[in-house]
């Protein structure tokens, strides 16, 4: 008995799948036991594969704005959490919830935004 | 922010192990940025530049004095220099963790480093640092070692504050990887690798929605059984205005 006999619905990609990139690589630069929740305004979205990419400008203490660059997961994973390419745009005030880098450089991986609207999104069930 | 630390005079790129010999054929160009994945089968490996990168050969010097052949791949964009560089092993008796090893200690003898942590891409394994330079500049380092070949992953932020491009550094080393042979499972799917499912993307995936429109619902073969699959496109977003 076929184990997958019911139809179940797959989502491709015409391009890569971004199951693929969850096995791409280490993240071995996240501290993964660290979080950090900053604000800033989107200048990029790339929903792309292997990895998309945020990047948001940040304001530091003096009031200067650093471009920040968050590392989401692959587009179909993404997009399996309710990312679409119009989820944001540039100008849009948001706040993300990031592994940060373990050198502390401008970057981290994301684990959730907060988008204009409150929605909260991430990459993980539960979050979105 | 990181204070710069006063001293020596920065080099561009930094050398790994001993003098690298750069044969520049053509100047370093600086365009808008825009992130293009670039690959490159032959080497392979593929890896994103904000620019187009100029490819030239050079040497690789060893600690032992020998000169080996090495592909340089390289750009600049803002205050930002991407250097990939591939050097060819084949030609000496050279294990794997002692070139990495070697490798890694050279950065330590130019730089303070911050970070060393193993790593892996795709399924190769080695090493990623963040170098802090004498200068001020500050890198981030990957450093692999697959099928007989040195890649020399090095995305260096230029002083003065050079944590404001650091983000970008950070990019370019996430963005490696390894393609062809050297793939294995996971990277880009078109490119991941000989083996059953051409190392762990389902070719037959991609097949399946050629000619078809976003929505279509196809039947995919699994090795455990076949499956209803739907075909979505997806998209990069276009640049708006600022």
């Amino acid at each position: 008995m076929k184990r997958f006999a019911l139809a179940r619905s797959l989502t491709l990609s015409l391009v890569p799948l971004a199951t693929t990139a969850l096995a791409h690589h280490s993240f071995a630069m996240f501290d993964r036991s660290q979080t950090e929740r900053i604000a800033g305004t989107v200048k990029e979205f790339e929903l792309i594969n292997p990895h998309g990419w945020l990047r948001i400008m940040v304001a530091d203490a003096s009031g200067a704005e650093n471009e920040w660059s968050v590392e989401l997961g692959g587009a179909g994973q993404l997009e399996r959490f309710g990312w679409t390419p119009d989820t944001v745009h540039p100008g849009d005030k948001v706040i993300v919830q990031i592994h940060p880098l373990r050198d502390g450089s401008y970057g981290g991986q994301l684990i959730s935004v907060t988008l204009p609207s409150g929605q909260v999104l991430g990459q993980r069930p539960g979050r979105g | 922010m990181r204070a710069a630390a006063p001293g020596m005079p920065r080099s561009s790129i930094k050398a790994p192990l001993a003098t690298l010999t750069a044969v520049c054929l053509m100047p370093l160009v600086a365009v808008a940025q825009q992130w293009k994945v670039y690959e490159y089968p032959d080497a392979g490996f593929a890896v994103q530049f904000p620019v187009p990168p100029v490819v030239a050969p050079s040497t690789f010097r060893t600690s032992a004095g020998v000169s080996l052949p090495m592909t340089r791949y390289a750009a600049r964009e803002d205050r930002v220099l991407y250097t990939m560089s591939v050097v060819d092993f084949s030609g000496v008796n050279e294990d794997a963790t002692s070139v990495i090893a070697e490798t890694e200690k050279s950065f330590g003898a130019s730089g303070r480093v911050t970070v060393a942590i193993d790593a892996r891409i795709n399924r190769q394994f080695g090493r990623e640092l963040s170098v802090n330079g004498a200068d001020g500049a500050r890198s981030a380092v990957a450093i692999f070692f697959a099928s007989k070949h040195l890649y020399l992953l090095v995305g260096e932020s230029l002083p003065p504050n050079a944590i404001a491009r650091s983000g970008d550094a950070i990019r370019f080393q996430e963005s490696l990887q390894f393609i062809g042979p050297n793939g294995g499972f996971g990277g880009f799917g078109r490119f991941a690798g000989r083996g059953r499912f051409g190392g762990g993307f389902n070719p037959r995936a991609l097949a399946a929605c050629q000619g078809k429109a976003a929505g279509d619902t196809v039947q995919l073969d699994t090795p455990r059984g076949p499956v209803q699959a739907t075909c979505v496109l997806v998209a990069r977003p276009n640049r708006p205005p600022l």
